[in-house]
């Protein structure tokens, strides 16, 4: 019962898609930006951080979240993350519905002007943002890459990424690094700044009741100001199949479990038209509780309390983490291949693929009952230049065969496994 | 038959509904109009903290910590086939978790939902155990809980409730230790569950794209009557001062995490409604991204982003927390105890106390669409003993004085203690 989302292009690299609908109680906002994922993207990366907390209207932190509160405790937060080879800048913001307002209020188009300001009209002087503030934001940013290693899963994640695509632009973390950071000066971000308003692809996703076109409006007029240059083109590197042997890599941590990570390259040089068929095997290899890595590694032989497969479909790449006792990580990932190895055998039967029919369908049926998922939804197709919608791909997933699952299953080539491996100083005392 | 409330909110136009079955069990529904998705709970009010059965007539039983979170394990297997895979058939999305004072078993699907409740209130309503099954889950479990104790958020959590409390099992890990969940056996399952799993202990709770008809007519058709079990919680003698005022750790951490926890001590083993939405105002006033606290912690240096707080309570146990990560949390702690003592002093200011308001209004309003939202909401709501959209009007009628009052019940600096996790020497 979603209403279809509406396309629309206020200018050259700009699309704004919007759904209309007055069955929430929120209403729900973002721009996106992206720039190709190349050299030290630190500046880029901070961007959106320091750009959420003030504005030249709102200068300091307790005016700006002062004028928030007003707007009855509207949101705004601030997020990258790279789409295949490409940097998604993005800033959302989450408000109340307008017909909650208690004195009639627009409160989706005042926070509409409230993102274009902090967006457009930072806080910024004399070419450059306020020292204080940029200092403060390097030392967060520093403080979170620094941080990455304490959640153990993520960093297992993190470091087999890097190892595997260590040729590939793919290779560089969205977030940084602590170099770039710590060489960032008010003029070069300035300067990162203004190079994004004029390069970069922009996407606007809208979710709620009111005009969508004075929204729109609103933002062509904004990014009508700006001199826009050669817009960047949307650009990632596929590698069909992995190369030679298998690459290991073994780091060494005080923790209780390890943490493993088998890295495959997902066997297609067009990961968006293949998507459905490996995204299918994906789900019967590690998606679900009937799939192959639920059913043996956990289920059947108690290895671990989780081991699951997800693809990266904008890299074609599919990643399989578990968490488990040191001494079982050879048995594990000999387990886990002999999973993907049984796919490939053709053991795909009509009831597993019935049970990932109805699962995936069932999951892309609930997209359009929350506006953070439709902006969600939309937020995955930044980089994808044909916008799609969860009914397009429901149909395409239920339509894939298990002939097609079985290609795609014998595509599929282990890259590097990862292995985070207790030292032994992490046990209780 | 089956009694109907209905309760509804002017202000949403919303409305739930809330069921009392003649098996004993209570149902609520919050149909939405215009959704694909159904999310359903079934839940009982028996978590973590009841280490203790108390049964009339019986001496009371202590039972092994983290038996509550392996019995949730354990009820997704039958004798024939297990719960996944009867899910699998109808395509929902199953799973279950296991809190301080709840279990929850639930699913959302977009459809087959009367299918789907079915298997929900049957699987539940189930159990089978036998010693083998129940030793195959030992090693499962044991990853875990392995797992979250390579989560220093989890470790610096528990390590403040160590602090804070001296007998309360709200200091124990959900899923308990690996030494705990070895002395778990078929029978002590079976017993927990015919004492914890009686229908007047439970609640069905379901939103989205339903109705009541629907929902009571499944309930009739599957669930059976069951002479009702009185539960009673036990009250585990918990004193008012705390355990100790500090503990720290070391463990492979980047920088320093701290929580520091006030314990507060009530009359009543469980808060309402109204006191913990004054607790969340005046946890906002004190440290919110408004206060100059916030501001000042921040531009000194002392806090992240990743700096947060809450009021947390449940049955016997309520304290405020605040927790993040920072180069020297004790420099923090002083500097939020300050903060606390100079508000006390001086009162609320009305005009910042109106901006919270208006705020806290704008998020409640907020937290009415999501469906797995508002079915958990309802389970606490049942289970707590207050009714869906009473936020709302609470926030409409409250004023500064009664936040005041509240304020001075609160932060006790005597029962207040610190967990630190430090960086591993050589790191």
């Amino acid at each position: 019962m979603q209403e279809p989302y509406e396309i629309f292009t206020p200018a050259e690299g700009v699309r704004v898609v919007a759904c209309r609908t007055e069955r929430f109680k929120t209403g729900q906002l973002s721009v996106q930006l992206v720039l190709p994922l190349v050299g030290d993207v630190s500046a880029f990366s901070l961007l959106p951080y320091l750009l959420s907390r003030t504005c030249r209207d709102y200068p300091d932190d307790v005016s700006f979240n002062r004028r928030l509160a007003n707007l009855y405790g509207a949101e705004v937060h601030p997020s990258v993350a790279k789409h295949g080879e490409n940097l998604v800048l993005r800033l959302s913001m989450t408000m109340i519905d307008s017909r909650f307002a208690l004195h009639g209020e627009d409160i989706i188009f005042d926070c509409a002007k409230l993102l274009c300001k902090v967006l457009f009209e930072p806080n910024t002087k004399d070419g450059k943002f306020d020292e204080m503030q940029l200092a403060r934001e390097k030392r967060i940013r520093l403080e979170r890459l620094d941080s990455l290693k304490n959640d153990k899963r993520g960093y297992a994640m993190h470091r087999c990424l890097e190892e595997m695509c260590s040729e590939e632009n793919y290779r560089i973390d969205a977030l940084g690094t602590k170099e770039g950071v710590a060489a960032l000066t008010a003029e070069s971000v300035y300067a990162a700044w203004q190079t994004m308003l004029q390069t970069a692809r922009f996407q606007v996703n809208v979710v709620g009741t009111g005009s969508v076109e004075k929204i729109a409006d609103l933002f062509g007029q904004y990014i009508a100001q700006v001199p826009r240059k050669q817009i960047m083109n949307f650009h990632t590197d596929i590698v069909e199949r992995a190369q030679g042997d298998v690459k290991r890599v073994v780091e060494e941590e005080p923790v209780r479990q390890g943490k493993l990570v088998l890295g495959f390259r997902a066997g297609t040089r067009d990961p968006q038209a293949d998507y459905a068929a490996i995204r299918v095997m994906t789900d019967l290899f590690g998606g679900g509780p009937y799939s192959r890595c639920f059913m043996n590694v956990r289920e059947k032989q108690s290895l671990c309390y989780y081991c699951s497969a997800r693809y990266l479909s904008q890299k074609g790449l599919i990643m399989v983490q578990s968490g488990i006792e040191n001494e079982n990580a050879e048995r594990v990932i000999a387990e886990v291949q002999k999973q993907l190895q049984d796919l490939a055998d053709g053991n795909v039967t009509q009831k597993d693929m019935d049970n990932s029919h109805r699962a995936l369908v069932d999951g892309l049926h609930s997209v359009g009952d929350t506006p953070e998922d439709l902006d969600g939804w939309a937020y995955l197709q930044t980089c994808e230049l044909e916008f799609s919608d969860p009914e397009k791909l429901a149909d395409a997933l239920a339509a894939v065969t298990a002939d097609q699952v079985i290609a795609a299953a014998k595509n599929v080539t282990l890259d590097t496994v990862f292995f985070l491996r207790g030292n032994g100083e992490g046990e209780d005392e | 038959m089956s009694t109907v409330r209905e309760i509804h909110s002017e202000a949403l136009g919303d409305s739930c509904y809330e069921v009392k079955h003649p098996s004993g069990l209570t149902v609520m529904v919050y149909p939405k109009e215009g959704y694909s998705t159904t999310y359903a709970i079934f839940g009982t009010n028996y978590g973590s903290i009841d280490t203790v059965i108390k049964t009339a007539g019986q001496e009371p039983r202590t039972i092994p910590e983290g038996t509550a979170h392996y019995l949730e394990h354990k009820l997704f297997e039958s004798e024939e086939l297990d719960a996944f895979e009867r899910f699998a058939k109808t395509g929902a999305s199953a799973n279950a978790y296991t809190s301080f004072d709840k279990t929850c078993f639930l699913f959302s699907c977009a459809g087959n939902f009367a299918d789907n409740l079915r298997i929900l209130l049957d699987f539940v309503q189930h159990p089978y155990f036998t010693e083998q099954t129940v030793q195959k889950e030992q090693g499962i479990i044991g990853q875990e809980i392995r797992m979250y104790q390579d989560e220093p958020g989890w470790e610096v959590f528990f390590n403040l409730m160590k602090c804070l409390y001296v007998k309360h099992p709200v200091k124990i890990d959900i899923a308990g230790t690996v030494e705990s969940i070895s002395h778990i056996t078929a029978d002590l399952l079976y017993d927990c569950y015919n004492n914890f799993y009686s229908l007047n202990n439970m609640v069905l709770a379901v939103a989205g794209n339903t109705t009541v008809e629907e929902v009571v007519s499944v309930v009739d058709e599957v669930i059976k009557e069951k002479p009702a079990i009185p539960v009673e919680r036990a009250d585990y003698g918990e004193p008012a001062e705390v355990a100790s005022h500090r503990k720290e750790e070391s463990l492979a951490v980047s920088m320093p995490l701290f929580a520091l926890g006030f314990k507060e001590n009530w009359e009543r083993p469980v808060r309402t409604l109204r006191e913990k939405l004054v607790a969340n105002i005046l946890l906002d006033y004190i440290a919110g991204e408004m206060s100059p606290l916030y501001n000042r912690l921040l531009n000194e240096g002392l806090i992240n982003t990743s700096f947060g707080y809450e009021y947390f309570t449940g049955y016997g146990y309520t304290a405020t927390i605040f927790e993040g990560e920072s180069k020297d949390p004790d420099a923090v702690a002083d500097a939020i105890k300050q903060e606390i003592a100079r508000i006390k002093r001086d009162g609320l200011d009305q005009q910042e106390f109106d901006r919270i308001l208006k705020m806290s209004y704008g998020k409640a309003i907020m937290d009415y669409n999501d469906i797995d939202g508002l079915t958990n909401d309802m389970v606490a709501a049942h289970f707590e003993g207050w009714d869906m959209f009473e936020d709302i009007a609470i926030y409409q009628n409250l004023t500064l004085a009664d936040a005041e009052e509240q304020l001075k019940r609160e932060f006790d600096a005597e029962t207040c203690a610190i967990s630190i996790i430090r960086p591993k020497e050589g790191d």
